[in-house]
């Protein structure tokens, strides 16, 4: 069967390292990956306590397909409790190190306590060592892969690792694996450094098994024909995620100056076109296209500045290839802070990998202290002299590095902007539900989008929920809830699978479910895997209500709710959340507190 | 009548050969309707949504919505998370 039956426990407090098998009831129930994650986080910890304490439990966890020939196999989630949040938070990456982990023997990586010194982790199969990493501490995401590949010799270890934003405990830092792939949101990556963890290098060679072979590979190959011939697929192995941004511009729900408008007029210069257009030096930004393992959609962009670009014209170490603009580093990096310098915005992506921080978190940060600086709250006297005017691409580099060494401002910006904007007395010009952020999407444009971004358990999410189609066809609250919900519930059991959430626009659940029948034990089908679903919300929202959030926490800045939007199709509109969250609460069986009823816990066994 | 159409995503590849990666001008009968550009562009159903002058068409609205030389024609690729 496709899981391997066992968990990595290692106890960095102790410097214990033990193999225990893994729980298969809860696999049964709960499937893998973000799932199973969350099950053994609650049962192994207090949900209330402090995010960065050692009592807070760090899962690096495959799913049952991850590393198998399914296409997109390389997914891997870090469930944890977030430092940004406060509630769970579960950030999902593909790259190779996830297939690493799982063919050195492991489904899920537990890691407990605080190390009383920094370290690393080196697993080769059932090699497992920690290391000492003072060296490396203070040093860049890019610098510890290199060298932990270089002491052990080994150049198909595969690095998961954090910067100087983790070890400083940036609320938004991450954790980047293969330079460029990242588990990017909620602060995993302060998490990580909390525990003095700079970073885990993993080889496998076991391999997967799959239950039934050939009727496995009969189902993968299905799947993958019908994933190369949905034109959604060709669009964004053609133009990668950032294709959205000309949609949501001329849609009129792509955030500009941290949502005070819903349309910039810079996109045509950081567009997929812009991407692939010769500027006047002759220099193109988009190089090739990149896929994580086992992926046949390919959507990664890489990409290089231009030496003659202000941000890297005396800095010979950025005249490389690296990850280049997707939609939501695009959105962060110009519309939501009025920047349309496509160097800037690729440098600002190359220093988000290289120092570890979630771009989503920290454009949006930089937006609200710009409409700050703008409002008068803060002057150059507290932005180390650098004026934070919208549209100004020289702060965007600067404090991307500022934050990023946690220096000056940046350790203002590092707090993210709920926290910062709570500061300077402002607590409604942070743009976030429960502390996070909001991704490239306004949700008075999609009330399905802010229905979804206020009830994401791992605050204001554009991955955790599908409502597009209905958003499209009608821009009024009405009917907005059932598809939520029913998404919410199918993604969170997709990202239970091992797979990625971008093969969703081409297969429905029965084609996950075909996969994992054929691969691993238990009786999977769409029905079964919606239910799984609904129970991995559910658990999720238990771990959250436990950590003491409420109703009060499910709701939107009031810009959203009373603001209307200034142009595009939802001109005049805001997001009539309550009628919606009030119709979700009763789909899901949840109370009108929001606490799943004792009918809705018993009926899902929880 | 000529119109003058702006699209997003991969739709370019739907416009008269000669086109701008997203954008192009299409002849079209006086009086035409949405449904009948999509129809000579050769757009499958349900791979666009449409705004005329800023204003969202519903796919049920295509063939009673009609089109004006003046009119600012957008062809969009669907919305999907990324």
């Amino acid at each position: 069967m496709s899981w391997q039956n066992r968990v990595l426990r290692v106890n960095l407090t102790e410097g214990s390292i033990a193999v225990e098998p893994l729980n298969m009831q809860w696999a049964q129930e709960y499937l893998g990956e973000r799932g199973l994650a969350t099950k053994y986080l609650m049962e192994g910890m207090d949900p209330k306590a402090d995010a960065m304490s050692p009592e807070n439990m760090l899962i690096f966890a495959t799913g049952p397909l991850t590393g198998t020939m399914s296409s997109t196999s390389g997914r891997f989630a870090v469930v944890t409790k977030g430092p940004l949040t406060n509630a769970i938070a579960c950030s999902n990456s593909g790259g190779k190190f996830g297939a690493s982990l799982k063919y050195a023997g492991y489904d899920m990586l537990i890691l407990e306590g605080r190390s009383p010194k920094p370290v690393y982790l080196h697993i080769v199969d059932d090699e497992v060592t920690l290391h000492d990493a003072n060296d490396l501490w203070g040093t860049t995401v890019w610098h510890t892969e290199e060298t932990i590949k270089e002491r052990h010799s080994d150049p198909q270890l595969k690095v998961a690792s954090i910067g100087v934003a983790g070890e400083k405990g940036v609320r938004y830092a991450c954790i980047v694996n293969d330079l460029h792939r990242a588990a990017g949101r909620s602060g995993v990556g302060a998490v990580m450094g909390a525990k003095n963890l700079k970073a885990i290098a993993a080889h496998g060679t076991k391999g997967v098994t799959v239950n039934d072979m050939p009727r496995f590979m009969q189902t993968v190959k299905r799947t993958w024909k019908k994933l190369a011939d949905d034109p959604a697929r060709e669009e964004l192995t053609e133009l990668g995620t950032n294709a959205m941004i000309d949609s949501m511009q001329e849609f009129g729900g792509l955030p500009t100056n941290n949502f005070q408008k819903v349309q910039f007029e810079g996109t045509s210069k950081i567009n997929p076109e812009a991407m692939v257009t010769p500027n006047k030096n002759g220099h193109t930004n988009l190089i090739t296209n990149k896929a994580c393992f086992g992926c046949t959609i390919a959507c990664g962009r890489i990409a290089h500045i231009d030496q003659n670009h202000f941000s890297i014209v005396n800095r010979k170490e950025y005249w490389h290839a690296s990850g280049g603009l997707e939609y939501e580093t695009a959105y962060a990096f110009g519309p939501v802070i009025g920047v349309d310098d496509i160097d800037a915005l690729t440098f600002a992506g190359y220093l988000m990998n290289e120092h570890g921080m979630d771009p989503i978190s920290f454009g949006a940060t930089l937006a609200a202290a710009m409409e700050l600086f703008e409002m008068g709250i803060i002057t150059t006297a507290d932005t180390d002299g650098i004026a934070l005017n919208f549209g100004n691409a020289e702060a965007l580099t600067v404090m991307a590095e500022k934050t990023g060494k946690y220096e000056g401002f940046g350790q203002i910006l590092a707090l993210g902007s709920r926290r910062m904007c709570e500061k300077y007395g402002h607590p409604e010009v942070s743009m976030a539900v429960k502390g996070q952020e909001f991704a490239g999407y306004d949700s008075r444009a999609l009330p399905g989008m802010g229905l979804g971004y206020a009830t994401s358990n791992r605050g204001a999410c554009h991955l955790k929920h599908d409502v597009f189609a209905e958003d499209m066809k009608d821009q009024s609250a009405a009917g907005k809830a059932e598809p939520c919900k029913t998404s919410q519930d199918a993604i969170a059991t997709i990202d239970s699978t091992g797979l990625c959430l971008f093969t969703s626009g081409s297969w429905d659940l029965s084609d996950y479910a075909e996969q994992l029948d054929a691969a691993c034990d238990g009786e999977w089908t769409a029905q079964r895997l919606e239910e799984t679903g609904e129970r991995i919300w559910n658990l999720e929202r238990q771990f959250n209500l436990a950590a003491g959030l409420t109703r009060a926490d499910d709701t939107l800045p009031p810009r959203l709710l009373n603001d209307p939007a200034p142009s595009g199709t939802a001109k005049g509109r805001v997001c009539e959340l309550t009628t919606m969250l009030d119709e979700y609460y009763e789909l899901r069986g949840w109370n009108n507190q929001g606490e799943p009823t004792a009918a809705t816990i018993s009926r899902l066994g929880l | 009548m000529i119109i003058s159409v702006k699209t997003t995503g991969l739709l370019g590849k739907f416009l008269p050969a000669g086109s701008e990666r997203n954008r192009g001008d299409v002849t079209l009968p006086d009086d035409s309707s949405v449904q009948t550009l999509l129809d000579q562009l050769a757009i499958p159903e349900g791979r666009c949504l449409v705004t005329i002058n800023g204003t969202l068409v519903q796919k049920e609205a295509f063939s009673a919505t009609k089109i004006s030389a003046t009119d600012a024609v957008v062809l969009m690729a669907p919305l999907a998370a990324g």
